[in-house]
């Protein structure tokens, strides 16, 4: 029995002892030509312990602290940090390698800073840090001024006296190397030392992986949420246009339809006209009511083929201004007890237009505006020059339309270009005029946005492309 | 004064009949229908109008083949014609403006005034 306990103690504390020995596999390899470091002087086994509860303790908030970073930079950051508080040294730097460019670039430093203005420190593979992700292997320097094939190469600036440095490698494949330099204790670094470097570029090289798959996922959701985005808006445009056609093919039909027998009972009114006795008061009376309806009828017509047609369009360069005081003059009459205010900036460049669909798109607006203030009121007509438009890349001939009207209902401001919506009466309107309007001012690729307050009226803002000089 | 001979070609068999009737009550006028383009270009060649008012919307042959034909016969080519149409707006009846430069365009709900306008526009004296 006391054998058996003699043995399983001898056996434990043989394991105890070769667990605390860095592993073999994990001894820094010094590179050639060698002159091995003198062995760090033979730890007590109190110093050993309390080295281990250290290194431990400080590995496993290292962990923690990697796990919650979650952006490659703060990773990089969170290991030479860690390299250079846990260990006594003077500098610390991570390098981070691009096997595209087959460069190391800076990524990180701590106890050492290159200078400003100086851009990114970026070395190749004649460098030092080269030589690291060559070997693939750690790389021990006791003093460099005694490694002349090290000062044969491309020297970091932080790499002064002693240092390790070693490779960050995950998977086989590289992704930079940590350099601690120049110890503050006597003496050289220790195989203990070593053994935590390369427990941070281990544990470093999965939490660098990570991040960059986490980066990688991220960008490819961030990129397919704008794909899906701008794939929605480009189903909802087409939905919007291809509803648009089709209205725009029932509206011609019922256009032509329409006018057929609109004609007849035109053309038969007029006939009872001549022949029944200028006199006969009741039957005249009734055939100017049938002219009447006949020519409301006939507005509804005419809106529908305006809907139809909207899309067809003959672009010239013009100006917005003369575009604008034509379409006032020609509403004049409706706008009798309004009091217009223009205010059209001089100089403004040409838009590609089609002049008389503008036309028609102002002449709507003013029209609108004035039912909008039956008893009188205030309109403004603006048109000047704005940068920036369309994603801030282009400049704009800006138009508002503003009026001191009745305002339209928040409720009603998502509906108010849909077709066939309308809040005038039976009868005064076909709802089709700022579907037009939309539609016309999409055709010029331009856009159309209205601000409204009930009771404070409302202001139509239309933008279109300005063409260079 | 000899009466200037008016053709109205129109699917629309009681619009025709009803124009025709207007535009002879002037007394300035003798009318005469076709309720198809075949029938119509018959007619033109036959009576030899002064003014064709000629439907653009028709089954088989439309305005624009009977137009064509007229202007590629020799002998009917100096025919003035007005288009009737059910898809235009009133502003666009202007022969200058408009998908048919060079003709005038009425709308179908015109007045006959206006109508009576256009005709004594296009008709060669």
């Amino acid at each position: 029995m006391i054998i058996i306990f003699i043995l399983i103690s001898f056996a434990l504390g043989y394991a105890i002892a070769a667990w605390y020995q860095p592993k073999k596999s994990l001894s820094p390899k010094v590179a050639p030509p060698q002159e091995t470091p003198a062995p760090p002087p033979a730890p007590s086994c109190l110093e050993d312990k309390i080295w281990y509860e250290s290194e431990l303790d400080f590995l496993f908030k290292f962990n923690e602290k990697l796990s919650l970073n979650l952006t490659f930079q703060g990773v990089v950051q969170c290991i030479t940090e860690a390299a250079h508080n846990f260990l006594p040294i003077e500098r610390a730097a991570l390098l981070v390698w691009d096997k595209n460019s087959q460069n190391l670039t800076l990524a990180c430093s701590a106890g050492w800073d290159r200078g400003r203005g100086q851009g990114p420190l970026v070395v190749g593979l004649d460098s030092i840090s080269g030589l690291v992700i060559r070997n693939r292997d750690v790389l021990l320097v006791p003093d460099l001024a005694q490694e002349e094939y090290l000062n044969k190469l491309k020297k970091e600036d932080f790499l002064q006296k002693s240092f390790i440095s070693a490779p960050i490698i995950y998977n086989e494949e590289v992704l930079g190397v940590l350099h601690v330099c120049d110890k503050k204790t006597p003496g050289p670094f220790t195989q203990r030392e070593v053994s935590v470097v390369l427990n941070i570029v281990r544990m470093g090289a999965i939490a660098m992986q990570n991040v960059r798959l986490y980066e990688q996922v991220r960008k490819e959701a961030e990129e397919l949420k704008i794909a899906y985005d701008e794939l929605k808006e480009m189903q909802d445009k087409l939905i919007q246009s291809e509803k648009l056609k089709a209205i725009g093919h029932l509206a011609s039909g019922v256009a032509h339809d329409m006018r057929n027998p609109l004609g007849i009972i035109m053309q038969g009114v007029v006939y009872l006209e001549q022949i029944i006795p200028p006199g006969a008061k009741e039957p005249r009376e009734t055939l100017s009511m049938l002219k009447d309806s006949v020519e409301r009828a006939d507005k509804i017509v005419i809106s529908l083929l305006d809907f139809s047609r909207a899309t067809k369009l003959e672009l010239q360069p013009e100006q917005i201004g003369p575009i604008l005081e034509n379409s006032l003059n020609l509403v004049k009459k409706e706008l009798k007890d309004i009091e217009v205010t223009s205010e059209i900036q001089e100089r403004l460049p040409m838009v590609s237009a089609d002049k008389n669909k503008l036309t028609q798109v102002f002449i709507n607006l003013f029209i609108n505006a004035s039912h909008a203030m039956p008893a009188g009121g205030r309109l403004f007509v603006r048109g000047f020059l704005k940068e920036g438009c369309f994603e801030g890349k282009e400049k704009a001939v800006v138009i508002e339309i503003e009026d001191t009207g009745t305002g339209i209902p928040e409720e009603n401001l998502k509906d108010i270009f849909n077709p066939f919506f309308t809040t005038k009466g039976q009868g005064k309107g076909t709802g089709l005029g700022l579907s037009i309007t939309q539609t016309i001012i999409s055709m010029h690729k331009g856009l159309i946005e209205v601000k409204s307050r009930v009771n404070k009226g409302a202001k139509f803002i239309i933008t279109l492309r300005a063409l260079n000089d | 004064m000899e009466k200037k001979k008016i053709l109205i070609i129109d699917d629309e068999e009681n619009f025709a009949k009803l124009v025709k009737k207007n535009i002879e009550r002037t007394g300035e006028f003798e009318a005469y229908t076709a309720t198809n383009g075949e029938d119509g270009l018959k007619l033109v060649r036959e009576l030899k109008p002064d003014l064709v008012l000629l439907d653009m919307i028709m089954p088989d042959m439309d305005g624009a083949d009977v137009a064509t034909q007229i202007r590629d016969d020799e002998s009917i080519k100096d025919t003035s014609i007005v288009f009737l149409t059910a898809m235009v707006r009133p502003d666009e009846t202007d022969p200058r403006m408009g998908f048919t430069k060079g003709y005038s365009l009425v709308s179908k709900t015109v007045t006959v005034k206006e109508l009576l306008a256009c005709i004594k526009e296009n008709i060669k004296y």
